[in-house]
């Protein structure tokens, strides 16, 4: 490898250069709102619902209590703020990262760090303040303490408070603890320490949470999410129906080099980078085959995916180290390309995009160069890492984390109209309209739309008996996107008042709002393909 | 020629052919309309609350689509062969704000023209005029009862 080349690989300094790199991309994004959707902002919620309801939040298990305990001393800042702490946060992950390659002894520790910094959905993750992000990050800490500082039993604590932030990484836990089960007592990396460490938080924090609910059982009672979803059209709107394409769009936003994953020959890799890539397998499996089987309550959004960046990364970057060298795993890469080529030939020709078709043809190219002769060799990784860095504009999209793109039409239509709002209550399910409304000088919203699962969510993973489903109806009357208004009051809240609804559509808005009482009252003002703005004034007649 | 290049050549020369003759494979079925499916709330709404698989004026309804960007609502109909093997009989009713269209439309409300199409397969034998004009006054009384004020 050139000179340069290797220093880039080796510097340590480098991963540096990279955080500062994320930051340039994600401050800007934060402060803009171009991430800004529900999910990030819920995050927020919580947090400073934990300043106003303390014990009803921290044991309410949908809350993640951990992280909002953690972000509660500076949700007073504001959610820009908080969505600007993301991204500070997560660009640790990359020195990070780099560390735990440079102790597991790979010859360019910094390309496991440039992987994740490539990867669509991490970019976006981070300004879009998802707890995905804080999950991601926590994971290469927990790597970091157990692999460089030599803490297995600190980091196995942390994985276990991670847990509570996000409940799939029980699926990386578990792995870890099977791993425990066959590794030798006093082995030199001391897994079975982590897995041994990992329940401790869980448990005291269970152990405390059944004195506040009087109630030993009550995470089972009261779980972070459904079991299953809600009996509404939405799920399969959203998810498991999408196709091939929408899944093979999503892992390449994951990571746009995971077309040669499965080219990784396992005994070829080293037993951390063997244990990593086992992980990554097992991991994205069940995060797609657990809701199938009605384990969990994933949707298909592609963030669910982020939690095993970390261990792809330094997987891939371990297989990839050789190239320079003009070393490949052979015939298992060119299978597995293979085998990309061909779904993504299916894909293409089904109307699905030509993306894992381009993503094969850089990688074959780039194996091509590997072995074609050392000089060569040399640009084949750096070409392939520009590819990504080219792609990234196609595939942020991907991510389905960006503002939703409605949002600014009806900010112009509102600003437009100032008319429109007086004296009317304004009502709205989009969750992000509040802030930006706010940002724009606008009113705010006066209430915030449930729909009947979200009711039914928070009804059911709460405790009445103590008192917790009160408070936390409280909290949220004060600290949610806007004061929420339950599908049960809105007739006895809205009727004989003056209303405009700001309105996103969705499958479930009949369920708030039956058409049959409403929809001839309503007169339409804006609409998109996907939202609209209507007035509600009782003293006109129905349509007919 | 190095043996270990031919694979990730042919890899290469395949993808580059695929990504060529991509979108030329065979349209699926009515590509120019939005996919049916259960519809949005909108649709639903401005429709009484029609669903997937209810009947309407003789038919059956395969899935609702839109409105969209143009403010266009389809509604996917199906019908059962009444001879064994053949194969079932489609159209598509679609309701378009009024002028947006050109074509002088066979069934109007204060909002929307109303116009069929996509009749699958050609020329059915049970599908004849009365059917296709009973089915678009169907959807002309639901939207009649159903649909908002238009905007001012």
């Amino acid at each position: 490898m050139p000179r340069g080349l290797q220093r880039l690989a080796t510097d340590p300094r480098v991963p540096w250069l990279l955080a500062l790199l994320a930051l340039a991309f994600g401050v800007p994004a934060a402060l803009g709102d171009h991430y800004l959707g529900d999910e990030g902002l819920l995050s927020w919620c919580f947090a400073a619902m934990l300043r106003e309801e303390p014990l009803a939040v921290f044991f309410w298990l949908k809350s993640r209590p951990p992280l909002a305990l953690l972000q509660a001393p500076f949700a007073e800042l504001g959610a820009r703020a908080h969505a600007v702490m993301h991204v500070l946060l997560g660009a640790f992950a990359l020195p990070m990262l780099a560390a735990v390659a440079r102790a597991a002894g790979q010859r360019s520790p910094n390309l496991a760090p440039t992987l994740l910094l490539l990867s669509p959905l991490w970019l976006a993750c981070g300004p879009a303040a998802v707890s995905n992000s804080d999950a991601l990050t926590g994971l290469v800490l927990v790597l970091y303490l157990w692999r460089v500082r030599g803490r297995p039993a600190v980091a196995g604590a942390l994985l276990g408070a991670l847990i509570l932030i996000r409940a799939e990484l029980v699926i990386v836990a578990v792995g870890l603890a099977l791993v425990a089960l066959v590794a030798k007592r006093g082995s030199p990396d001391r897994a079975r320490s982590l897995a041994l460490a990992a329940p401790l938080l869980p448990a005291l924090y269970a152990l405390a949470g059944a004195l506040y609910h009087r109630d030993l059982l009550w995470p089972l009672r009261y779980p972070p999410a459904l079991a299953a979803p809600p009996a509404v059209g939405l799920f399969h709107a959203h998810g498991y129906a999408a196709g091939l394409g929408d899944a093979a769009l999503a892992l390449l936003a994951l990571c746009p080099f995971i077309v040669l994953f499965p080219g990784l020959r396992a005994s070829r890799l080293p037993p951390f980078e063997r244990l990593a890539a086992l992980l990554v397998l097992l991991y994205l499996l069940a995060i797609r085959g657990l809701p199938a089987l009605g384990l969990f309550n994933f949707d298909s959004s592609p963030r669910y995916l982020l939690p095993c960046l970390p261990l792809l990364a330094l997987a891939l970057a371990r297989g990839l180290e050789g190239w320079p060298q003009g070393q490949d795993h052979g015939r298992t890469t060119t299978l597995a390309l293979a085998a990309a080529l061909l779904t993504g030939h299916h894909i293409a020709q089904s109307g699905g995009g030509p993306a894992l078709l381009l993503a094969v043809a850089a990688a074959a190219l780039a194996l091509l160069l590997v072995r074609a002769g050392p000089r060569l060799a040399r640009l084949a990784l750096p070409g392939l890492l520009l590819c990504a860095a080219l792609a990234l504009p196609a595939l942020l999209p991907a991510t389905r984390l960006q503002l939703r793109p409605e949002i600014r039409p009806i900010e112009a239509y509102l600003l437009a109209t100032p008319e429109l709002q007086s004296d009317r209550l304004i009502v709205t399910n989009i969750a992000v309209l509040g802030l930006r409304l706010a940002r724009r000088g606008l009113r705010p919203p006066d209430s915030f739309l449930l729909h009947l699962d979200q009711v039914h969510e928070i009804d059911a993973l709460t405790a009445a008996a103590n008192g917790q489903r009160r408070a936390i109806w409280s909290a949220l009357q004060r600290r949610f996107y806007a004061p929420p208004l339950r599908p049960a009051d809105v007739d006895r809240q809205l009727r004989g008042r003056r209303v405009l609804f700001i309105l996103a559509d969705d499958p479930r808005l009949p369920g708030a709002l039956p058409p049959a009482r409403w929809w001839p009252r309503l007169t339409e003002r804006w609409s998109s393909g996907s939202a609209f703005i209507a007035t509600y004034d009782p003293q006109q007649p129905p349509s007919p | 020629m190095n043996r270990r290049l031919l694979a990730p050549a042919l890899v290469l020369a395949l993808a580059l052919a695929s990504l060529l003759t991509a979108g030329t494979g065979e349209a699926p079925d009515r590509a120019d309309l939005p996919a049916p499916g259960p519809g949005s709330a909108r649709a639903r709404a401005l429709l009484g609350g029609l669903a997937v698989g209810d009947p309407f004026a003789g038919f059956e309804v395969e899935g609702l689509a839109g409105p969209g960007e143009d403010g266009a609502l389809y509604l996917h109909l199906i019908r059962s062969p009444t001879a064994s093997g053949a194969p079932p009989t489609k159209i598509v009713l679609s309701a378009v704000p009024r002028g947006l269209l050109p074509h002088n439309p066979p069934a109007q409300t204060d909002r929307y023209d109303l116009y069929f199409g996509h009749v699958r397969p050609e020329n059915p034998e049970d599908l004849d005029g009365d059917a296709i004009r009973e089915a678009l006054e169907a959807l002309a009384a639901r939207l009649r009862a159903h649909e908002p004020r238009a905007a001012p």
